[in-house]
């Protein structure tokens, strides 16, 4: 929990880092959405 | 085509017709258009059309009889994780505005990131919408 908060604090510690940090993980989700419709796609057409 | 017109680029477009009717008519002075999306506002309309994606797969349409369709769990899938990343984005956005006009020193990208972004995640939410309207992913109109 420490080295997690640790880990967190270096990537919120400016509103630069964290705005990227942040919305990394919201871009993370996008591409993890795009897979979950390929995937949906590609089971539809098989 | 009308649909794709009324279900995606009115949500997204009429907001920018509004601001040049207003500004050409009472509002010259009124600031650059970008300052209306720079912070992840288009993240709004992601998270719009990832509950409607939801509702058209949940709710057949009006006097059409539609079934669930193998892969239809991922759509569903695919449309949460679109609501909860578009959402992160308009809400990460208001919290870390980034001033305008950009500081020299900055790149756009760097600068505009929360923008280019949110346009990104808007459009695969689109996408997965029209995948799920026209029946290739989901649902299917019987």
């Amino acid at each position: 929990m420490t080295t997690l908060k640790a880990w967190m604090g270096e990537r919120l510690d400016t509103p630069e880092k964290a705005r990227t940090t942040l919305s990394n993980i919201a871009v993370g989700g996008g591409v993890v959405g795009l897979v979950l419709t390929l995937v949906a796609v590609v089971i539809a057409y098989a | 085509m009308g649909w794709i017109i009324t279900s995606l680029l009115l949500p997204i477009f009429t907001p920018f017709l509004f601001y040049w009717a207003l500004k050409g008519f009472a509002f010259p002075s009124a600031p650059k258009v970008i300052q209306m999306i720079k912070d992840g506002q288009l993240g709004w309309v992601g998270v719009g059309f990832a509950c409607s994606t939801l509702y058209e797969i949940f709710e057949p349409g009006t006097g059409k009889t539609m079934s669930i369709e193998a892969g239809a769990g991922y759509a569903i899938g695919a449309a949460i994780v679109f609501l909860c990343a578009s959402s992160v984005i308009a809400a990460v956005g208001t919290m870390l505005p980034v001033v305008y006009p950009k500081p020299a020193s900055v790149s756009w990208v760097k600068h505009y990131q929360i923008l280019i972004k949110s346009v990104g995640l808007t459009a695969a939410s689109a996408l997965l919408y029209g995948l799920v309207h026209y029946g290739i992913v989901g649902v299917r109109t019987l």
